[in-house]
């Protein structure tokens, strides 16, 4: 996997260090922001590989955040922290590709969700196995069960 | 259908569709199902919700449980999947239509391709129900809402309730989604053996590219008997 940025928004500045921190030596580059106006900013010069981001901030929501991202053609995996109470939000943020979440406070699965979503956000360029692939491939496997999956 | 949730896995609801893998997780599974199981019937809420769903869809209970049993089987297969995301998979399964439970009285009891427009759009609402039943329920993260929510979204863009494509869909969502729309085939078709039905099943290109590619190699290599 080559060099990897992490981006965190989040408008709760003790948060946002905290995270940052919990999460040193996850990615090679991690930057945060307080502010969403700003992140998009960053998300619009590229190279960030995953986002983790608030689903609630005033001015700006995840929601937003995510859906400017892929108004610009950029498909980044966002991770969200979310709490109770932002049903409507979680109803359209799904719209966009949200790629985990994440309850706050207590932040579960944090790292495990970082260090796979790199991983996609490093791949996101590289070309996928088309339909066509993929079923040439399922007919490979279908043949090794041969007889063996009748009784 | 007398499926409870204790000691789900021995019943003859749900044997006979497991019938044909060749993994040893078996045991496993029925463990972490039987968990998850205990969980829902543990929950006031959660057991309501099902009972609700029992009352209008008797047959959808079992296809949760069958649905959670492939989840983690197609799960422990991939890589990406940790053993909490396991679990976010299975309870997912098991919630899976609670949604179906509050739109049950907007729709006839007939096929769904036989329905009218009106009645699809309310059956095509069950998994936004389902997110809004489950809202601010204990035990039950946002990652198990977004399972439910999108467990009828297809890679090619033609599922729905918001018919993104697969980059878009959370990932463990594309589990279930693959489970659930197998497990319908089994049920439809309860006197064939599991792998014939597979075969059939990932030899009909429009059923098949609705999913995702790594999750469909994980369903067929459970088929697929251990050579010693």
């Amino acid at each position: 996997m080559g060099k990897t940025t992490l981006l965190i928004i989040d408008d709760e500045t003790v948060l946002l260090k905290n995270v940052a921190e919990m999460l040193t030596g996850v990615a090679d580059n991690i930057v945060t922001c307080d502010n969403p106006f700003k992140a998009v900013e960053i998300l619009k010069k590229g190279n960030v590989h995953c986002v983790i981001c608030d689903i609630f901030m005033p001015g700006m929501n995840g929601v937003e955040v995510i859906k400017k991202a892929r108004e610009m053609k950029n498909e980044v995996p966002f991770i969200f922290y979310t709490a109770h109470g932002h049903k409507d939000l979680m109803l359209e943020v799904a719209k966009y590709g949200a790629f985990d979440f994440i309850d706050k406070p207590n932040m579960d699965g944090l790292e495990h969700a970082v260090v796979q979503g790199l991983k996609v956000g490093v791949l996101q360029n590289s070309k996928v196995p088309g339909d066509d692939t993929n079923i040439r491939d399922y007919r490979k496997l279908l043949a090794s069960l041969g007889d063996d999956s009748e009784d | 259908m007398s499926t409870n949730f204790i000691n789900i896995s021995n019943s003859d609801d749900v044997k006979p569709f497991l019938l044909g893998i060749s993994s040893n997780l078996l045991p496993e599974a029925t463990k972490r199902v039987d968990a998850n199981g205990l969980q829902v019937a543990r929950s006031t809420i959660l057991a309501t919700l099902m009972h609700n769903l029992t009352l209008a869809y008797p047959e959808r209970k079992s296809a949760g449980i069958i649905s959670a049993f492939y989840g983690f089987l197609m799960a422990k297969n991939l890589d990406w999947v940790n053993s909490q995301t396991i679990d976010q998979i299975i309870l997912a399964a098991l919630l899976q239509d609670v949604g179906l439970g509050k739109v049950a009285e907007k729709i006839p009891g007939v096929p769904y391709v036989q329905l009218c427009k009106d009645h699809q759009a309310a059956f095509q609402s069950h998994p936004k129900e389902g997110l809004v039943l489950l809202q601010d329920i204990e035990n039950v993260s946002e990652r198990v809402r977004q399972i439910i929510y999108q467990h009828h979204e297809y890679c090619n863009g033609t599922g729905f309730p918001n018919g993104i494509i697969g980059t878009r869909i959370y990932p463990p969502a594309k589990i279930l989604s693959l489970a659930s729309g197998f497990v319908d085939e089994l049920l439809n078709n309860p006197k064939e053996r599991p792998a014939n039905i597979l075969k059939k099943f990932v030899s009909d290109r429009e059923i098949v590219t609705r999913y995702d590619g790594d999750c469909v190699r994980s369903l067929i290599k459970l088929f697929m008997v251990e050579k010693k």
